[in-house]
């Protein structure tokens, strides 16, 4: 609220995309591309750790590595895809994993900075999810058979299908991908700039704000950048689950015999 | 080897459900109110738009409750 009083005082440059469009370091790698490989190599490491020398009776690492896996399998795969999970659960698990991991740096001092706020790699996530779901329902379906069981609701008129068809195949076939990505971009994209706008905000307040008010009040903004700081832990865990859950939950929807 | 599930624990609709529901209708919008505005655009009405989102809107609801109403 702090932010909005002092919003149209003249000289504070509001945060927006352009912050998100950070030079590069060297050539054309930028500090997300850092960020996906740094993470990819620390979800590998681990589970490298946390799965070397396994006991019956687990050490703490392997007793985290563990958890983490038994959440992805119990929650995730089992309850969404039904007998056959265990098959997709290392999917899952290290999707998981690194979504987590690129999100939570959003809020990792000295990074800060949340990899899927630049939309490709979210991009790329979602079309792996989406050709390894449609990949699974033409091998268990046929090709046919496989259109037949996402775009062909049972048990209803045939000129009723003809409105409900192709509403089907645009929300099973074209959009799933597109909202998978969107929403991990979208709410990385967003929680970031909220943090921008408090802590660049309460900077300016403290700074470069001509008013002893303005001066005082600014506190309110850093403490709001620590709540918003929070609830940005939270939703980066949430999206993380999300995306993982969606994918699982589609390939659920393609391994059913009929709905 | 543990079996699927627990003994005991009923089975819930699984949590994903309620995503893809939220696909369904936007997809129903997206599609008749499309087709709608096409068509008001190439014949000079307006009222296409309006049906069109109306349509679709009924249809996704249907949808959502064959999908996972019914069955």
């Amino acid at each position: 609220m702090t932010i909005l009083a002092t919003a149209p005082s003249p000289g504070f440059d509001a945060p927006g995309v352009e912050d998100f469009n950070l030079p590069p370091i060297f050539g054309d790698v930028t500090k997300p591309v850092l960020q996906f490989v740094l993470a990819a190599v620390l979800v590998w490491a681990f589970f490298t750790i946390t799965a070397r020398r396994p006991q019956l009776v687990p050490g703490k690492a392997q007793f985290l590595g563990e958890s983490f896996h038994g959440i992805v399998r119990n929650a995730i795969a089992r309850d969404n895809i039904g007998h056959d999970y265990l098959k997709y659960v290392p999917y899952l698990t290290t999707l998981f994993a690194f979504i987590l991991v690129n999100n939570l740096f959003g809020i990792i001092p000295l990074i800060q900075f949340p990899s899927f706020s630049h939309p490709g790699m979210a991009y790329a996530l979602a079309a792996m999810s989406w050709l390894i779901y449609n990949a699974i329902g033409i091998r268990k379906h046929g090709f046919g058979g496989y259109l037949r069981v996402s775009t062909w609701p049972a048990g209803v008129p045939w000129w009723v299908r003809i409105i409900l068809t192709p509403i089907e195949f645009l929300s099973n076939i074209i959009l799933r991908p597109v909202t998978l990505s969107l929403r991990l971009f979208g709410n990385m994209f967003a929680g970031h700039l909220l943090l921008l706008v408090f802590i660049l905000g309460g900077e300016y307040m403290l700074l470069h704000s001509e008013s002893l008010v303005v001066n005082l009040l600014s506190p309110f903004a850093f403490a709001m950048g620590i709540v918003f700081t929070f609830f940005e832990a939270f939703i980066q865990v949430v999206q993380a689950y999300v995306f993982t859950i969606l994918t699982a939950s589609y390939i659920g929807t393609v391994l059913a015999d009929d709905h | 080897m543990e079996s699927d599930r627990p003994p005991g624990r009923e089975p819930v609709p699984p949590p994903g459900d309620a995503w893809t529901a939220l696909s369904y209708l936007l997809s129903g919008f997206l599609l008749f109110g499309g087709i709608g505005w096409g068509l008001d655009r190439l014949s000079g009405t307006g009222a296409f738009t309006l049906i069109g989102l109306l349509v679709g809107g009924a249809a996704s609801l249907y949808l959502i409750y064959i999908r996972y109403v019914k069955s």
